[in-house]
């Protein structure tokens, strides 16, 4: 009787520690979200993106692992005795969950480092997109059709990163054909004109225009301009689009592929005539 | 008390000229009137239908019947897209500093701000935009880009102005350089403006180092009896400063 007594008093100690801990963790992720919303409805309208998303991730995560340790106290876990077994835990944790580990420390190396920000667009491992998201395991890319693509964050790490706004100017090249007929020297003027007035080409470094190629059918002009990488796509198709008709003003022929012909020897050839002696042609006569 | 009545003599005095003359900053434009300021026209229908344009496009809005707009001038930062803060000005002829203290006048490009009770409704170009790269694709900065010749004296710039353009005075201090243009921050910028509709960039100052020059824009206006254009606008206590290569000495 005693220690059936005894059992459910223990039971009734384990339950209120139970209860103890699951009501501190419910309090901790209730004050990380509160903290969360107080800080995107004050400082997300304030801070460029890529502090602002960091930091919202640093303190959010850093609430949440709080609330977790001080969660483990009913249990007679402390904070400092939690410190001096976290190396062996480590090693366990780390064993156990390797790559999440290793996701981890990239995304506070990536966070740290920043070679990329949301909103940047970037190509990682054949991925190329617009940054939306890096948190603390992984970074989110918005393809450029629109999906969205997950990436873990030791990839990113580990990957070479191209990124397309950490630059003052991106390069825009076109290339287009001439007719041989057309003078290059007329077309190269032209071009460059299209350039240089365009606003968006910068100033210096200057562009240039210059003969890549003598091609089968053309002579290929190679175009190139500097412009900022906010507006570089926008600068390439507006490139692109005068070009034609700044060519065509300038008295330069654009031609399409072409295939000279040349018949060695005259070849008899066979017509054969109708007997109705209209155009159809049905019985063979000699040449 | 005669402090008073002068100070307000006088706003009165730039009020009647305002509007008799219609040539003084920040400009009210009225229904049923059009403005042309280079390629920048604004018209605005006695209906409330507002048309700002300029070489790069048009902006469209309708106001209450009978209300007008004021167009004041902005640094040229925003057109076609606000990609820049600073304007770097390119003089037609390389500056040869002999060292010491000098200044020099030359012009630079301004916006015109379309207003309505404070809300900016477009802003015009009354030049074509350019823009360039001023020191290199790493650290360099991308500024708006201006061809000005340079000038002695205020007078001699200010004759040789054309529609879109604001005197620019430049300090130049430090030893010898040749100094091919100057590259300033204009962002938030205060544009002053004369008696005769004159408008004037604040003071430059361009302080030569060895290889490069570190440009500082201050808050004053670089002539006496100037105003400020704006409506609102007070001038900045604190202007970053720019740096700025500079060919060597001895090519």
């Amino acid at each position: 009787m005693a220690e059936a007594a005894g059992l459910v008093d223990r039971l009734g100690l384990e339950a209120s520690k139970v209860l103890q801990a699951a009501a501190i963790l419910a309090v901790g992720v209730a004050a990380a979200l509160l903290v969360r919303s107080l800080m995107r409805r004050s400082l997300q309208q304030r801070l460029p993106t890529h502090i602002y998303k960091p930091l919202e991730n640093m303190v959010f995560f850093s609430l949440l692992l709080v609330a977790g340790v001080t969660a483990l106290t009913p249990f007679g876990v402390s904070p400092s005795g939690l410190l001096l077994a976290g190396g062996f835990a480590g090693i366990v944790v780390g064993f156990a969950s390797q790559q999440t580990v290793s996701n981890l420390i990239s995304g506070v190396f990536l966070l740290v480092e920043q070679p990329l920000r949301v909103g940047d667009p970037v190509t990682i491992k054949g991925v190329s997109g617009v940054v939306v998201d890096i948190s603390i395991l992984s970074t989110r890319i918005r393809t450029w059709d629109g999906y969205i693509v997950r990436i873990p964050n030791s990839v990113v790490f580990n990957e070479a990163i191209t990124n397309y706004v950490r630059t003052r100017a991106r390069r825009v090249e076109i290339s287009v054909g001439i007719s041989y007929g057309s003078s290059i020297d007329k077309a190269i003027e032209a071009v460059k004109r299209l350039m240089e007035e365009h606003p968006f080409c910068l100033v210096n470094p200057a562009p240039e225009a210059f003969v890549e190629e003598y091609g089968d059918s053309a002579v290929v002009l190679k175009a190139r301009c500097w412009a900022p990488p906010q507006v570089w796509f926008r600068t390439k198709t507006e490139l692109q689009t005068r070009l034609k008709t700044t060519l065509e003003q300038a008295g330069v022929e654009i031609p399409f592929p072409q295939l000279d012909l040349h018949i060695r020897d005259s070849v008899p050839l066979k017509v054969e005539l109708g007997a109705s002696g209209g155009p159809g042609l049905t019985s063979p006569r000699g040449s | 008390m005669i402090a008073g009545l002068l100070q307000r003599g006088r706003v009165e005095a730039l009020e009647e000229r305002r509007i008799g003359g219609g040539r003084l900053y920040p400009k009210p434009l009225q229904p049923g009137k059009a403005e042309e300021i280079g390629e920048a026209r604004v018209s605005l229908s006695r209906d409330g239908l507002l048309e700002a344009c300029d070489r790069y496009g048009c902006s469209r809005a309708k106001l209450p019947p009978g209300r007008g707009v004021h167009l004041e001038p902005v640094p040229a930062l925003g057109r076609p897209e606000p990609l820049t803060s600073c304007i770097y000005v390119e003089f037609d002829a390389e500056v040869l500093h002999p060292g010491g203290s000098m200044t020099v006048w030359s012009l630079a490009p301004y916006e015109v701000a379309v207003t309505y009770e404070n809300v900016v409704l477009a802003r015009l170009t009354p030049l074509p935009s350019k823009i360039t790269l001023v020191g290199d694709l790493v650290e360099g900065r991308i500024c708006r880009h201006h061809r000005s010749g340079v000038y002695e004296s205020r007078e001699e710039a200010l004759a040789s102005r054309e529609p879109g353009e604001a005197v620019l005075a430049v300090r130049l201090s430090g030893p010898p350089a040749r100094v091919p243009g100057v590259a300033f921050y204009a962002a938030m910028l205060p544009i002053y403006t004369d008696e005769g509709g004159a408008l004037y960039y604040p003071l430059v100052e361009m302080r030569i180092e060895e290889a490069q020059a570190m440009v500082r824009t201050t808050s004053q206006p670089p002539t006496a009896g100037l105003e400020v254009a704006q409506r609102g606008r007070r001038p900045l206590l604190l202007q970053p400063a720019l740096p700025q290569p500079l060919p060597p000495r001895r090519p």
